[in-house]
């Protein structure tokens, strides 16, 4: 099983990206929402602009017992998290995917204003990668860039 | 009149039986009525994505600094702020399902994660 990923020109240069949606407790009315592939992200993060389309209530949320603040983007951030969480992507036969996670990171800036942080993406970290049990494929000089899965996992 | 009496009560217990029954039933609709709301949603989403990267040049210098909203492959809002943006949705209650939105960033500024 494939799941088509989105490779892009940004700043002269080439990314990754997948659209998923997000089903958790805090989460009234799950959205589709873009996320940059970043295997140097440790976790699944959604980030401020996101927490905002969302709706997430940040005071209703926990923080982890391990890695509190983080740096993302040059800017320090507040990791909570999205407990129970469920993310939703679209494999290339069209059908709907679904894969339970135990938490999603949600990332608050400690200082400013989060009108600050608005062009920064969501990142899908290895965690998701891992937990979902994926190979990343990339190959950007033909810009094909795919998540597969063998279907006995 | 006992035995009326016992009928109403049987047809009372078994109104609240058939409902506690067609529950389980209504919750599976709902869940799929749900699904497909998600799946039709991510669709519409990513042929805005697409889109939106496809014109990616030219909307960056037209629009560099400001939010964007794209909906059915087209720019419907264009505004300072993705809080106003947000907020402008909501007052005209429309649903930001399928609506890609996006900051651009100002000249010059690019993020490396």
């Amino acid at each position: 099983m494939k799941i088509p990923l989105r490779t892009h020109k940004q700043f002269d240069e080439l990314m990754i990206s997948v659209t998923a949606t997000i089903k958790a407790p805090h989460i009234r009315r799950p959205l589709p929402l873009e996320f940059l592939v970043d295997t140097g992200s440790p976790w699944i993060a959604l980030a401020p602009r996101d927490v905002k389309k969302t709706n997430i209530p940040i005071s209703a949320l926990k923080k982890p017992t391990k890695f509190v603040t983080i740096l993302f983007a040059g800017a320090k951030f507040w990791r909570y998290l999205l407990g129970n969480a469920s993310v939703y992507l679209v494999n290339e036969l069209g059908n709907m995917v679904k894969i339970d996670l135990p938490t999603v990171s949600v990332l608050w800036p400690t200082k400013g204003k989060s009108e600050e942080f608005d062009c920064i993406p969501s990142v899908l970290g290895c965690d998701f990668i891992t937990l979902g049990g994926f190979h990343l494929h990339f190959d950007p000089s033909n810009l094909i860039a795919f998540l597969e899965k063998s279907e006995k996992q | 009149m006992k035995n009326r009496r016992m009928t109403l009560v049987n047809n009372k217990s078994l109104g609240v039986w058939r409902k506690l029954l067609i529950l389980p039933n209504v919750l599976k609709h709902l869940t799929m009525l749900e699904e497909e709301i998600l799946l039709k949603d991510l669709k519409d989403y990513e042929k805005n994505a697409e889109w939106f990267n496809a014109k990616y040049t030219e909307i960056v210098k037209k629009y560099e600094g400001k939010t964007v909203a794209v909906k059915g492959q087209r720019i419907v809002a264009v505004k300072a702020t993705l809080d106003e943006t947000l907020k402008e949705f909501e007052l005209e209650k429309e649903d930001i399902g399928s609506i890609y939105i996006a900051t651009i960033p100002e000249k010059a500024i690019a993020f490396i994660l």
